[in-house]
């Protein structure tokens, strides 16, 4: 007796279908499972039969052999467990299913029949969607997710014992309510509630508007992770192709209570700085996307820059040029994407104080140059602005929020908007994407400003990438106060933003 | 025959009695072969049933469901299996334990037990 149905395994950010068959022979009653099954797949044989059991079917007392195809992939995850409980179901003709070949199933199954949650569903579905499988059997857990999947029917199940119904149930059951899904988003900060710092708000805008790099450096209590955190509410909304390609690797990891699927906030990721290389950039024997994949289309912010290790930090070099990460095993390369916005923020020495007026620092300078050399040369290149807080004023601190609610938003919309209109025939959308090649054809500048520039890049003594960096951050100044050109204004506003890169007094 | 060999002889009987009671077709009666022997080679429902017999006096104190040894449990399916490949190609067939307590002064059954499928292999 043969049966078999599809489920899918996960590779990489992607899924792949898998076929699962079964026969049923005579011989040595037994359960085995052949085509590179890993440990979670074999662990499969107990739960399954026990699960069976459980919901009140009967586990034939036969030979029963399971294949998983094809057989050169390696499979893991717990998810086969239905699809194998199913599929045995209706080789020993317990239950009948119509078109089963037409349903892609997974659902990790507990010993009394319960059906958990599985990683990596929303990739199955868009699979098995590309590949003209078009239902689905799923863990009712899993429903929040499978709303950005559509034309797909999709079955949701508690417990095996409802696979009988699966005959009568005609996609009904598809519009599940979201909440399910109960998220564990911390509260983001309005940039309007925070005090003070006037200058550092405006590079978040212009680090939100243009998707550039940030670096803050300041005494600690100034409100650094504060601005950084509140830049989530002032990026644009996550479009719908998007929101299914973030969710997709969220997904993979288990993380969907991380991301905020009804609003479309970008995802705002924040490692701690204990985090290992395989930890950022992704790893592990089977290959699993990292902190800077689940920042992928957001913002991944790095605390305490200096206290990261250096090693850890060089990985972030080449994912920040080609916006995504290779990681190579010997069975094959993995490519996950990794296109996100970096927001890092430092005090300037261990003490936190150097450069402030009131000698309040009581670091020595050896301590101080070596603290910001932790910092490679390479990394601070690739981080467009870099700007210098200074702790609040008496005054700032009791003045309740008596400046006017300045809207952002809508000023940054406004900014997004005229970038993508600009570069509509390249295949990139912000200014901080500018190459080389492009800079000067999209950012003219007026005479007045072109003086600025030659001075500036005299006295600040720009190397040519400081050059460049400058320049794509004062178009997005220019697109911010709506200049077509970028005037002297825009160019002064950009030249002051880069001071910590340049001169600050915090920098030896 | 010494005292545990009768209680043991008195135990595959009792075992008979059940399962033709039940409607079980006996084939073998200790099946031997190079392999070991079986007890009770049985045919229900068109599946071959390979019983084993265990029984003791009732002054036996511990468990019975404890006393198939492995060893033995390897010789009962290596038999078995000799048995299905010489006589009965392509069938299916199952290994059960019968599990019997005898008290010897009123010659009355103070425990019987029928478990089937003991043997399944997970070969994974």
């Amino acid at each position: 007796m043969y049966a078999d149905l599809y489920s899918a395994v996960i590779s990489g950010i992607r899924a792949e279908i898998v076929r699962v068959e079964i026969d049923i022979s005579n011989g040595l009653p037994g359960f085995s499972i052949v085509g590179l099954a890993g440990k979670t797949v074999r662990e499969s044989a107990k739960r399954v039969r026990s699960a069976v059991v459980n919901s009140g079917f009967h586990w034939p007392m036969k030979k029963i052999t399971v294949n998983l195809a094809p057989g050169d992939v390696q499979k893991y995850g717990s998810h086969f467990d239905l699809a194998i409980a199913v599929c045995l179901l209706i080789c020993s003709k317990q239950i009948n299913i119509k078109n089963k070949s037409k349903y892609l199933f997974a659902g990790e199954l507990t010993l009394n029949g319960d059906i958990n949650r599985v990683k990596g569903i929303l990739p199955m579905l868009l699979e098995a969607k590309n590949k003209g499988i078009k239902k689905a059997v799923i863990p009712l857990e899993n429903a929040a997710e499978c709303n950005l999947v559509q034309n797909t029917e999709i079955t949701f199940l508690q417990n095996l014992k409802e696979i009988d119904n699966l005959n009568n149930i005609k996609g009904s059951k598809t519009k599940i309510k979201n909440n399910t899904l109960r998220l564990n988003r911390n509260k983001i900060p309005d940039i309007n509630s925070i005090r003070g710092q006037k200058t550092a708000k405006k590079a978040v805008m212009i680090a939100a508007a243009g998707r550039h790099n940030l670096l803050l450096v300041g005494p600690p209590g100034c409100g650094k992770t504060m601005l950084a955190h509140s830049i989530v509410k002032l990026l644009p909304l996550l479009n719908k192709e998007e929101l299914i390609e973030v969710a997709s690797i969220y997904s993979i990891k288990d993380k969907l209570r991380d991301l905020d699927i009804n609003n479309r906030y970008r995802p705002f990721v924040a490692p701690h700085h204990s985090i290992t290389s395989a930890g950022l950039i992704g790893g592990g024997k089977i290959p699993v996307p990292g902190e800077i994949s689940l920042a992928h289309k957001g913002v991944l912010f790095l605390d305490e820059l200096p206290e990261f290790k250096n090693k850890v930090l060089s990985n972030l070099r080449e994912p920040l040029e080609n916006k995504k990460i290779k990681i190579v095993r010997q069975q094959a390369s993995f490519i996950f994407p990794a296109d996100f916005q970096l927001i890092t923020a430092m005090n300037p020495c261990p003490c936190g104080y150097a450069g402030l007026d009131d000698n309040r620092c009581s670091c020595s300078e050896r301590d101080i140059a070596r603290y910001q050399k932790k910092l490679s040369g390479a990394l601070k290149d690739r981080i467009d602005l870099q700007i210098e807080l200074l702790p609040l004023k008496s005054d700032d601190i009791f003045k309740k929020n008596t400046e006017q609610q300045y809207n952002y938003l809508k000023k940054i919309e406004q900014a997004v908007l005229a970038q993508k209109d600009r570069y509509k025939d390249l295949n990139i959308s912000y200014n901080s994407q500018l190459s080389i090649e492009n800079i000067e054809k999209f950012c003219p500048l007026d005479s007045d400003a072109e003086n600025i520039l030659k001075q500036a890049v005299e006295n600040l003594q720009l190397s040519m990438r400081g050059y460049i960096r400058l320049l794509r951050v004062a178009r997005t100044t220019a697109d911010l106060n709506k200049n077509k050109n970028i005037k002297s204004n825009d160019l002064l506003e950009a030249v002051n933003l880069r001071w910590y890169a340049e001169k600050s007094e915090m920098l030896l | 025959m010494a005292l545990h060999n009768k209680i043991g002889r008195l135990g595959e009987d009792i075992a008979v009695q059940y399962l033709i009671k039940n409607n079980f077709k006996i084939i073998e009666r200790n099946y031997k072969n190079k392999f070991g022997e079986i007890d009770i080679i049985a045919l229900e429902n068109n599946v071959i049933r390979f019983i084993e017999v265990k029984t003791r006096s009732s002054n036996y104190k511990s468990s019975l469901e404890e006393i198939l040894h492995y060893n033995q449990i390897k010789r009962l399916k290596n038999s078995a299996l000799y048995f299905i490949s010489n006589y009965h190609d392509n069938q299916s067939f199952s290994f059960d334990l019968i599990l019997i307590k005898i008290n010897i002064e009123n010659k009355k059954i103070t425990f019987f037990k029928y478990l089937k499928d003991i043997i399944y292999e997970e070969l994974i």
